[in-house]
């Protein structure tokens, strides 16, 4: 008997030990980013939602910045294709972080109605879910969760729910006043430092995060990239991001190191930056390195995460469905990120 | 000193000027921008209006409701209707209801529904049917405008691109027409003929959509290919542009990382096969502009150093048809193709003015936004003048160049008052006194001819005068220890010149016959609380004079049999006034002119320090003599001739530490180094004096803490 109560005991623990102190998301299912400001989709990006039994699709539908001191939307995404019926799509607005210093003051009402008006416009299949992205800190952290308070009263009395993302240093902080959040496991470096690390995805810099996960009070699910960076650096001063610049010119660039390091052998302007909305010099000598994620790092560091929070991968996200990312990473990258359990 | 010259001296945190301009133009770009568009605008409507009319009254038109458009007060409503200008009224009330047609720019947050996106589309399509209907008379650009904007909005694009065709291309030039073309060209994107459309934009001038359009296709292979389709599609003068002045920067690069660095045999064989394809197009007659290719052509063999060539395909271009904009630049690089390789450098001369004032004439009257001509001048007195000149032995002439660069940016300088900042002046106070005196005598009593004429008349009045060069020798000559002989070139600078100059203020308000090492560097009482204006001071001597006098006294007084005695307080009180006047004094103006005392020490710090060890040997051993032995060793420790050395060595550091918040002193100890020494031999002497220090010991905390420490 008094083995029996141990066992009992001993099995309790165990269980109170894998149990997800915040809880699981709402209806998982292996989940994708799409953050073009036009929906077309491609064969690439719709074989890669049927191959990989995708169920939801966060779809960016606008940013919100400021202009003339007031926070306006920008970038709204255009629809010149439809997503599958199949597909349960979440809205995604992005909050610039000088917004929460501005006047926010009737930002709730606004941002609400458009997005549920987007939504019945656009005809997104079963919507009733708004993820708000906004790299938030303690600085700012009162006046976004009064931001989230005031937009999840507004959404609930639609039937909606409010989810948000979740950035690693942000594990640290109170968690933000919602039904959810999508842990971005990316960008967890400083692209604008040229250093070994790996600024999109490097373990070292994500291990010191990981003794928050466990009771991290909110359900939580993880994303994971799949982007790469075109890094423009004149000696180790950052430059800016070469978007979907063609590194295969050679007239342009030198490759030192194949897909890694090239080399701008020819000065030019690069006017839009190439979707990135400046203007970029590229001068001769200057460098361009090119990160992307280490597939078994991020599988591997997905797994640690699973044992240290189980349920976390009960959906994993990926960022982004766009072709030329899907083709950066294989196609066991995507289904073992998809299957950790 | 050509590298002196060529380079001007940069701070550290600086980036150095290249002065590589771009030289090859050929695009007509600009009319369109945003801002050129609502001047040429307003510029119609001031026309129609008979007062002004601003880019606001403009906006405005966009909120006028129909309804209110006959009692609006805007300018131009008020001006149709005062003209009973019917034609007119009828057009604005199409153009207001236009602006009805869809959500203001303050619905920023406004997204409609298919049902408000189809009437509005119904709103603009009505709009445009009515534009159509219209007899519009004198107001055809106007009306062809209207239907295109509104078809545009309306999401129309065939129709668009009907109307252009139909009735826009064939209009005179006019600001509704470039406007009109500029809803074809959106248009024709839409339509999915991105070639198309970069021709429009380009033959708007509108640079930064048509490069952004063909952003895969800026090389040689996209130039033949467009040549080949239209051999004078105005997207060829943008394509040209763009690779010249890339394939400009690439090989002029080697002032950054070596010529073989970086230029790959791709790159090399890419300029050369478009250098064979400009020839063949000027040869072949298709284009209209054999000017533009045939410069193209020369600059780039210029660039790879084939100046034979170049000179030969110029010559050509010269006298080939093409734009005013293409002339005008094939002008530009024969000049700057002519400063290679010049056999008769005095004819040279002569022939040059005149390319040299016409460029300058169009450089003044250019615009200020972005200036060929004025880039050109830049880039052709500072990297290609000022090289030749040095390189043909005349070094007056190349800081003339300088000066002339100088004039170019048009600052309004004070008749009396010399910019030091300036890169003729950074020359000239960066050089010596011996070059310095060359200049004064090329300008004062050399002959001089039309082109040394000519570069003078760029120099400002101040700098014109004997007083500057005066001044500027006798400044030098101090640096350089040359005391006695400064005092006749100070001699002939007046008190007034120097009191309208920025160092007047020092130069009243700095003691140096105070001792620099004992109390604290020399405060100005208004500049306590931070930098103060530096305001001109009116002066009654002249200090440079007084001070070189002062030394020469010192220095013939030591030249008399003296006693041990006399000699040590002669040679520390000639230590005290050098050092005053170095880099590290508080009178640095003695000797230089905007400088900084974070500079390694200079020859004045050595000669201070050669006085005060000649003091230090002529003392006699007596306790008399305490007080002066501890002077002269205290200031030889306070001296620092080590931080010139290649790794700028300090005996101590004042180290921020984080926990405690406050400076420490850390000391490095090596007596390979004078200052340390200089202190090791310092402490054995404060140590041996005890509790009988001078208060100048005992007030350093840098000598305190060191006796702390060991």
């Amino acid at each position: 008997m008094r083995t029996l109560l141990i066992y009992i005991i001993g099995i309790t623990v165990l269980l109170a030990g894998c149990s997800r102190s915040g809880g699981s998301v709402p209806e998982p299912a292996p989940a994708v980013y799409y953050w073009r400001t036009s929906l077309t989709l491609d064969d690439t990006e719709r074989a890669f939602l049927r191959d990989n039994h995708i169920g939801k699709v966060y779809l960016r539908l606008f940013d919100v910045v400021v202009r003339d001191g007031k926070p306006v939307p920008q970038a709204t995404l255009t629809l010149e294709d439809t997503l599958p019926d199949t597909l349960t799509t979440i809205p995604v607005v992005f909050i610039t972080p000088d917004v929460l210093q501005a006047d926010t003051a009737g930002l709730a009402e606004r941002l609400v109605a458009r997005v549920i008006k987007m939504a019945r416009v656009m005809r997104l299949p079963a919507a009733s879910e708004l993820q708000l992205d906004c790299d938030w800190t303690p600085a700012t952290r009162d006046v976004y969760f009064a931001l989230l308070t005031d937009v999840r009263t507004r959404l609930q009395a639609e039937g909606w729910r409010l989810s948000t993302t979740i950035r690693l240093h942000q594990l640290a902080q109170p968690a933000p006043p919602i039904d959810y959040g999508v842990l971005m496991v990316y960008n967890t470096g400083d692209f604008r430092q040229r250093t070994a690390r790996n600024p999109i995805f490097s373990r070292a810099d994500i291990e010191p995060f990981l003794p928050k996960l466990k009771d991290y009070p909110l359900p939580l699910c993880a994303a994971y990239p799949n982007f790469r960076w075109q890094r423009l650096f004149s000696g180790d001063t950052f430059k800016g991001l070469l978007y979907s610049e063609n590194l295969r010119d050679s007239t342009v660039y030198e490759a030192l190191v194949p897909d890694s390091l090239y080399r701008v052998v020819q000065g030019r302007t690069l006017h839009g930056a190439l979707q990135g909305g400046y203007d970029i010099h590229l001068s001769p000598g200057d460098e361009v390195v090119v990160s992307r994620p280490a597939e078994a790092e991020v599988v591997g560091l997905a797994r640690a995460m699973e044992k240290a929070r189980p349920g976390l991968h009960e959906q994993a996200v990926v960022y982004h469905l766009d072709s030329t990312s899907i083709q950066n990473l294989s196609s066991q990258y995507y289904e073992s990120l998809y299957r950790i359990r | 000193m050509l590298l002196f010259v060529a380079v001007p001296r940069a701070e550290a945190c600086a980036w150095d000027p290249t002065d590589n301009y771009y030289l090859f133009y050929a695009f007509e770009g600009d009319r369109t921008t945003r801002a050129a568009t609502q001047t040429r605008l307003t510029e119609w409507w001031t026309a129609y209006a008979g007062r002004t009319v601003t880019a606001e009254d403009l906006d405005e038109l966009i909120g006028i409701e129909s309804g209110d458009l006959a009692k609006s007060q805007n300018p131009i409503v008020r001006a149709a209707y005062r003209k009973g200008d019917k034609a007119m009224q009828q057009y604005l009330r199409l153009l207001v209801a236009y602006f009805e047609a869809g959500p203001t720019e303050e619905d920023v947050w406004y997204y409609p529904d298919e049902a408000e996106v189809a009437a509005q589309r119904k709103a603009y399509a009505n709009v445009a049917r009515r534009a159509a209907a219209v007899q519009p008379g004198k107001l055809v650009p106007q009306y062809t405008l209207l239907r295109m904007r509104a078809l545009f909005k309306a999401e129309q694009w065939q129709e668009v691109a009907k109307v252009w065709e139909s009735k826009g291309k064939t209009q005179p030039e006019s600001v509704f027409r470039d406007m009109a073309m500029g809803f074809y060209a959106g248009a024709l994107r839409k339509l999915g003929r991105d070639e198309d459309a970069c021709e429009i934009y380009a033959r708007l001038g509108d640079a930064h959509s048509a490069t952004w359009c063909m952003h895969d296709g800026r090389n040689l292979g996209c130039i033949r290919r467009l040549y080949a389709q239209n051999p004078n599609s105005a997207a060829l003068h943008l394509l040209v542009q763009d690779f010249v002045n890339n394939a400009q920067e690439t090989l002029d690069g080697e002032g950054r990382l070596g010529r073989d660095g970086y230029i790959t045999k791709v790159y090399a064989d890419e300029v050369t096969n478009f250098i064979a394809f400009a020839k063949q197009v000027a040869n072949e007659r298709k284009t209209q502009s054999p000017a533009m290719w045939l410069t193209a052509a020369a600059w780039l063999n210029y660039l790879y150093g084939n100046v034979v060539e170049a000179r030969t395909l110029i010559d050509r271009a010269m006298a080939q048809p093409g734009t005013p904009l293409m002339k005008d630049d094939a002008r530009i690089i024969r000049l700057a193709i002519s400063t290679a390789d010049v056999k008769d450098f005095a004819d040279y001369r002569t022939q040059t003015v005149n390319e040299l004032r016409w460029l300058e004439g169009k450089a003044r009257e250019g615009k200020e936004t972005f200036n060929l001509y004025w880039n050109a001048a830049q880039r052709i007195y500072l990297r290609h003048l000022v090289p030749l000149c040095e390189t043909q032995g005349r070094h007056s002439d190349a800081l003339l160049c300088l000066a002339a660069a100088d004039a170019l940016n048009g600052i309004d300088t004070d008749p009396l008052q010399v910019d030091y900042s300036s890169a003729f002046s950074t020359a000239l106070t960066t050089g010596t006194a011996e070059e310095a005196k060359r200049v004064y005598h090329d300008f004062f009593q050399a002959p001089t001819d039309a082109f040394t004429d000519f570069l003078y008349a760029h120099l400002p009045e101040a700098q014109r005068t004997k007083e500057f060069y005066c001044d500027l020798i006798g400044t030098l000559l101090v640096a350089e220890g040359r005391f006695r002989e400064a005092i006749s070139w100070h001699e002939q600078v007046s008190p007034r010149f120097l009191s309208a100059q920025a160092v007047s203020y020092y130069m009243a308000r700095r003691d140096y016959t105070r001792e620099r090492w004992i109390g604290k560097r020399q405060v100005i009482e208004e500049q306590r609380d931070g930098w103060g204006a530096e305001t001109l001071t009116t002066l009654t001597a002249n200090p440079r004079l007084q001070f070189c006098r002062d030394i020469v006294a010192l220095e013939e007084a030591l030249e008399k049999p003296q006693s041990d005695d006399y000699k040590a307080q002669t040679r520390y009180r000639l230590a005290t006034l050098v050092f005053q006047a170095s880099l590290h004094g508080d009178s640095w103006f003695l000797s230089a002119y905007g400088r900084s005392c974070y500079e390694p020490a200079t020859l004045l710090d050595t000669l201070a320090y050669r006085h005060l060890q000649a003091a230090e040997a002529a003392l006699p051993d007596a306790p008399t003599y305490d007080d002066l032995r501890a002077r002269v060793l205290f200031a030889k420790a306070y001296i620092n001739l080590d931080n010139s050395a290649w790794d700028g060595y300090q005996f101590f550091n004042y180290a921020y530490d984080w926990e405690t918040e406050r400076y420490t002193l850390e000391f490095f100890p090596d007596s390979r180094r004078q200052q340390s020494r200089d202190y090791a031999a310092l402490a054995t002497y404060a140590r041996r004096q005890g509790a009988q220090q001078p208060l100048f010991f005992t007030r350093c905390d840098v000598l305190q803490t060191w006796l702390r420490r060991r």
